[in-house]
């Protein structure tokens, strides 16, 4: 009797569900942005994220995680900005000149105040500089600047020991350099700068709900045209299941998300999905001191064995971008299709391995089991496509917290490690962890095949011109895929972006996953 | 819990005559299991496909190669669910008989001996007992590592606690029973007692809380994996399954119906087993009348009859701690 | 009677000691390192990490470490939270009252679906209403509650498009809480209901069974007075015992239920302190779930004897 109900009650269950996946197919789709009407003020905007900020905040120094930066990049300003194709404009400062191979000079904007009313000059950033130097986050990017002084009230002239091809798209880049206000941050508690934000952003962080929202109300004193919106609120929603969820029955206006098939199919619900730059590379290190991989021929076979646009069709479902180093969605990225071994050739990484002596060598990949589902197909498919070749592919599901002692204190890992990496202000910062001495990705020193390499890597470091670095960044791309020192399967975005363009107007996410297109969105009334 | 409380209980519901005939509820739990552990077995050897291994179109419906279709790396969907009721069903069997092993020794020396060992152990029990188990199974998994043996060790280890205090109980009860004074008398061993004369009437709620366990760590394993922390890729796993392919629910809403019909199914088998044998064991004596009015009784039925379950300890109560 | 709550509480307070030991060291051996969430995987400093491990006093002793922690547990400070800013005091406090909520609310939706199951079912013993109730318990039984939930969300998505997920505008209005609420804990309240219709039916059934009801019975008693005024009673002693110790599992026990609605519960807290190795929060929380289930524990433990006269004989 017992099975036999618990049988009626599955076939029910069984029926409901596939009614509802009979109806889900025939969604709504309303498609693209519906065409703007005119712009009014008010209204509190819900945006829906994935992600909250960890440690440090939401602290512009301190915190480097990319829950935080998205938070900074619109309550704080950097000297420049850039656009989605790479020209560099205006933001707190207005003119910029390079003097000489080593001074920069930039001239700043004198109608800027901070949210709290003091005013911006020379002084503040000088001091956001001189902080982040000095232990802050991305201090890595000032490693050849000497000093930097105000030399006027709002002028300010940099410094290096020696020519500096990165500081440029450093100082551009909208989440690398913030700028913060000698006095108001220099005088706000630690609780209150991980909190609060203090800068000269269109919108300011008020309130931050552990584990629920964090609010930003517009900043009266912005010095850019007066923001719409009254308000906008990050609601956090750790499951993605549960933020598609949220969208569909209307709770955000906007979302983000990191899994692009649930970005699709609110899509098919009617909102609109902004194009999406692959910034992110699903970058594999190596560690070629012992195991199969010290051989440069089977390295070469792993790489040729792969069909990187199946993974993006199928693994990722479109989702994704063939890539290298920098990552495809970086503005002036080469298309790594072209780059060696990039194309699929088995019979070739077939005799490659018979050249190494290694005919069946077996590999271990471990990768983080724990975070990022929606990268794991890419993993089980590499699996798959290596098999063909008589690779064999042994796949690790490690906790995050078991990989990180990796990039906080330098352990070693076997063969293979994919950690996920975070989009950088400027090309070689991709390859330095791991060519240069000391970067905790690196287990080349010593290895003459990764040489020419890291010389490239620290002439572009040097280079003298915007066209100089270019070429070199260039150079040591096809070079780092030619010795196979990274893997680099596909690069995804760091979010995609979903907005209701009935109710959301005037907005477009930008390839910065910077939202600055809320500075001058509107909401319909 | 007093064990004065727990004394009331056992001794309310009393000693029953045992029935030689299994039920309904035994023989489903049992046909379930077995025919799950036959399907493993011959998926061991001979599976119809590579459950890492792309064999068809991805994302499709049922078919003459792919009996319950494929997922979205176009692997066979009914291998893999062959392989996660394997996974399940060993998890769940390993880690049961594990925390009865564990905790059942416990249980016993701490009941037999007493004292102040007694003591210590069921405050360590009641310590372990006061989380619920989802939370101790995530943090040890943490500790000793994700995959299935690590897996059946963490689980073992939440649901001893639970063992040794049913375990405990009746040992209690029955220390001072005449026979067993009657063999310490006549100077047999304080080991021998313990496994000669109390082990045998204890089996009662050792099988039943084996079985009841059995069904819970289906359902935690399932949540583990769900949240990440369980059965780790590629390993086929039901839980985890549900998790990767919510996503695809309104492409293919397959994928995650059959892996929580797998998880239902073993579930309840082990509870129907675990209900079996309690009617078996300790059936129960009829109610006085019944409120439907009607006098006709089939005397056959009285064969069958349910008891209540034993004191409520961490045995059948922590289904809950698994939400 | 007073032998009996001191012996009481002072086991209580020991089983949160070792409680206490049990989660600090468990905690410490986990492999991974708090830290992790400052670093930058693109851009690492191991040096400023270990001057933050120093700052932190994560290199001293464990011993060291247990004592000062639990010195400032006892003055009711459980130190500052690693990977999120503010004290891990604070963030129990916004948490902790949204899970005994939703801890409440189930266990008042399976106590109002249970027990009334559990006596339709013992009173209409081996009738089709019993066994509806007992398929009913036990689909639900093995019934994954995510599942459900997962299941239920993608219906409301796709059709009646009702506010079902996302606490956030919640979060400082108690009524719109509570219809947040509810969907989660009707969920695991149908799981509780099961649970409790199948103790309410066995010990109502084993009364109903017993001597003093055949008596009755035979002197004349109606089958509704019987049951109401004699059985009922006697049958839901142990039952409360049982609502007791599944609301104490409750709290802190949902974490996929909130993971599944968003909810920013004690569980989810824990899986976030899990997932980052933050020891200050996992310790906290682990600590805390424990206390609520020794405290209700210890309630039911002194109510039982108030209730139950067999028992009230033998406490110690």
């Amino acid at each position: 009797m017992n099975k036999r109900f618990l049988t009626g009650v599955a076939s029910a269950a069984v029926a409901v569900l596939v009614l509802t996946g009979c109806t889900s197919g025939t969604g709504d789709a309303a498609g693209p942005a519906e065409p703007a009407g005119d712009p009014v003020a008010g209204g509190t905007l819900t945006w829906g994220v994935p992600a909250e900020p960890s440690a440090g905040g939401i602290d512009p120094m301190v915190a480097s995680a990319i829950a935080a930066e998205v938070i900074d990049s619109i309550a704080y300003d950097t000297l420049l900005t850039r656009d989605d194709d790479g020209t560099i404009q205006p933001a707190l400062a207005t003119e910029w000149e390079q003097v000489d191979e080593l001074t920069w000079v930039f001239q700043l904007r004198d109608d800027v105040t901070f949210a709290d009313g003091t005013p911006f000059d020379a002084g503040d950033v000088v001091y956001s500089f001189e902080t982040r130097k000095d232990g802050g986050s991305n201090a890595t990017y000032l490693s050849s600047m000497e000093s930097v002084e105000a030399t006027g009230d709002h002028e300010v002239t940099f410094h290096f020991s020696q020519p500096d091809g990165t500081f440029l798209d450093a100082v551009s880049a909208r989440q690398t350099f913030f700028i913060v206000g000698e006095e108001a941050y220099g005088g706000a508690t630690e609780e209150e700068r991980q909190t609060l934000s203090l800068g000269t952003g269109a919108y300011q962080v008020t309130e931050w709900k552990q584990g629920v929202s964090i609010t930003m109300e517009k900043n009266e004193e912005y010095w850019g045209e007066e923001p719409y919106l009254d308000s906008i609120v990050f609601e956090f929603y750790p499951d993605e299941n549960t933020l598609l969820a949220a969208v569909q029955q209307g709770s955000v206006q906007a979302a983000s998300f990191i899994d692009g098939s649930l970005a699709q199919q609110a899509e098919t619900a009617g909102f609109t999905l902004g194009e999406a730059a692959f910034r992110q590379n699903l970058a594999i290190y190596i560690n070629p001191e012992a195991g199969p991989l010290a051989d440069i021929n089977v390295r070469r076979a792993f790489a040729l064995a792969l069909d990187r646009q199946a993974l993006v069709d199928t693994a990722m479902l479109g989702n994704a971008g063939v890539s290298f180093v920098p990552p495809a969605g970086d503005p002036g990225a080469p298309d790594a299709a072209d780059l060696p071994y990039y194309t699929r050739d088995v019979d070739e990484a077939k005799k490659l391995l018979e050249e190494a002596g290694q005919p069946n060598p077996e590999i271990t990949l471990s990768y983080m089991g724990d975070v990022a589902a929606a990268h794991h197909p890419v993993y089980e498919m590499m699996q798959q496509q290596l098999e063909e070749a008589g690779i064999t592919l042994n796949l690790e599901s490690t906790p995050l917290s078991e990989i990180a002692p990796i990039f906080t204190s330098g352990e070693t890992w076997t063969d293979l490690v994919a950690i996920p990496g975070s989009p950088r202000a400027s090309a070689v910062f991709y390859l330095e962890p791991v060519l240069l001495p000391g970067g905790v990705y690196n287990h080349w020193d010593g290895n003459p095949d990764a040489e020419k390499a890291r010389e490239l890597l620290i002439e572009a470091k040097a280079a003298a011109t915007p066209e100089e670095y270019a070429d070199l960044v260039d150079q040591l791309a096809t070079e780092a895929a030619e010795q196979v020192l990274e893997i680099v399967p596909a690069a995804v975005p760091v979010y995609f972006e979903v907005w209701d363009s009935t109710k959301l107007q005037g907005y477009e996410n930008d390839a910065f996953y910077s939202r600055s297109g809320l500075d001058t969105a509107w909401l319909v009334q | 819990m007093t064990v004065t409380r727990e004394i009331a209980m056992v001794k309310a519901a009393g000693a029953r005559p045992r029935r030689a005939k299994f039920g309904p509820s035994f023989w489903s739990g049992a046909g379930i299991l077995a025919f799950i552990l036959v399907l493993a077995g011959w998926m061991s050897f001979w599976p119809p496909h590579d459950p890492f291994v792309a064999a068809g179109t991805p994302l499709a419906g049922p078919s003459a190669s792919n009996l319950l279709g494929t997922d979205n790396l176009a692997r066979d969907t009914f291998t893999r669910l062959a392989f996660a009721a394997r996974t399940s069903l060993f998890i769940s069997g390993a880690g049961a008989l594990l925390g009865a092993v564990v905790g059942t020794t416990f249980g016993l020396i701490a009941g037999y001996v007493g004292g102040w060992v007694d003591a210590v152990i069921m405050r360590i029990v009641d310590a372990m007992l006061a989380l619920p188990a989802i939370l101790v199974a995530l943090v040890v998994g943490v500790v000793i590592g994700n995959g299935p043996l690590p897996l059946i060790f963490a689980l073992g280890l939440v649901f001893a606690p639970g063992f040794a205090r049913v375990m405990r109980a009746p040992v209690i009860a029955m220390r001072e029973r005449d026979f067993v004074l009657a063999a310490k008398l006549s100077g047999v061993r304080g080991s021998r007692v313990v496994v000669e004369h109390l082990l045998p009437n204890v089996l009662t709620p050792l099988f039943v809380q084996f079985a009841s366990v059995a069904s819970q760590i289906v359902l935690i394993e399932a949540a583990l994996s769900y949240l990440g922390q369980g059965v780790q890729a590629p390993e086929p796993s039901a839980g985890r399954m549900i998790s990767e392919f919510t996503r695809f629910m309104q492409i293919q809403p397959l994928l995650i119906i059959l892996p929580s019909l797998v998880i239902i199914l073993l579930s309840a088998a082990w509870n129907l087993l675990a209900d079996g044998l309690q009617d078996w064991l300790a059936p129960r004596r009829e109610p006085a009348f019944s409120l439907t009015g009607v006098k006709k009784r089939r005397s056959s039925r009285k064969t069958s009859v349910r008891t209540e379950e034993t004191a409520p300890t961490r045995n059948t109560d922590t289904e809950e701690s698994q939400q | 009677m007073a032998r009996y709550i001191l012996t009481r509480i002072l086991s209580s307070l020991f089983v949160l000691f070792v409680l206490s030991v049990l989660v600090f060291s468990m905690v410490r051996i986990i492999p991974g390192d708090p830290l992790a969430a400052f670093a930058d995987p693109a851009n690492p400093d191991p040096a400023a990490l270990d001057a933050l491990r120093t700052k932190l006093g994560l290199d001293r002793p464990w011993i060291t470490q247990y004592f000062v922690w639990l010195f400032g547990v006892l003055r009711g400070d459980f130190g500052a939270a690693i990977t999120v800013p503010g004290s891990v005091s604070s963030l129990l406090a916004a948490r902790l009252p949204i899970s005994l909520m939703l801890a409440v609310m189930a266990t008042v939706f399976g106590v109002v679906m249970g027990i009334p199951a559990g006596i339709l079912a013992a009173t209409r013993w081996r009738k089709p209403s019993d066994n509806i109730v007992r398929g009913a318990s036990f689909v639900l039984l093995a019934t994954p509650p995510f599942v459900l939930g997962t299941v239920l969300i993608l219906i409301n998505s796709l059709t009646l498009k009702l506010p079902l997920v996302g606490f956030a505008g919640a979060a400082n209005d108690p009524l719109r809480a509570i219809g947040v609420l509810i969907l989660p804990s009707l969920l695991i309240g149908l799981v509780l209901a099961a649970i409790i219709a199948r103790y309410t039916r066995g010990t109502l059934l084993d009364t109903l069974g017993q001597d003093f009801v055949r008596t009755a019975r035979a002197k004349g008693a109606s089958p509704g007075r019987l049951v109401g005024r004699h059985a009922l009673r006697n049958a839901l002693i142990p039952v409360t015992t049982v609502i007791g110790i599944e609301l104490a599992a409750l709290v802190g026990g949902t974490v996929v239920i909130e993971a599944v609605f968003a909810i920013p519960g004690v569980g989810s807290l824990l899986l976030t302190g899990i997932r980052s190795s933050d020891y200050p929060i996992i310790q906290a929380t682990v600590l805390l779930i424990g206390a609520v289930y020794v405290l209700i524990n210890f309630i039911v433990d002194l109510i039982y004897p108030l209730i139950d006269p067999r028992v009230r004989v033998h406490t110690r």
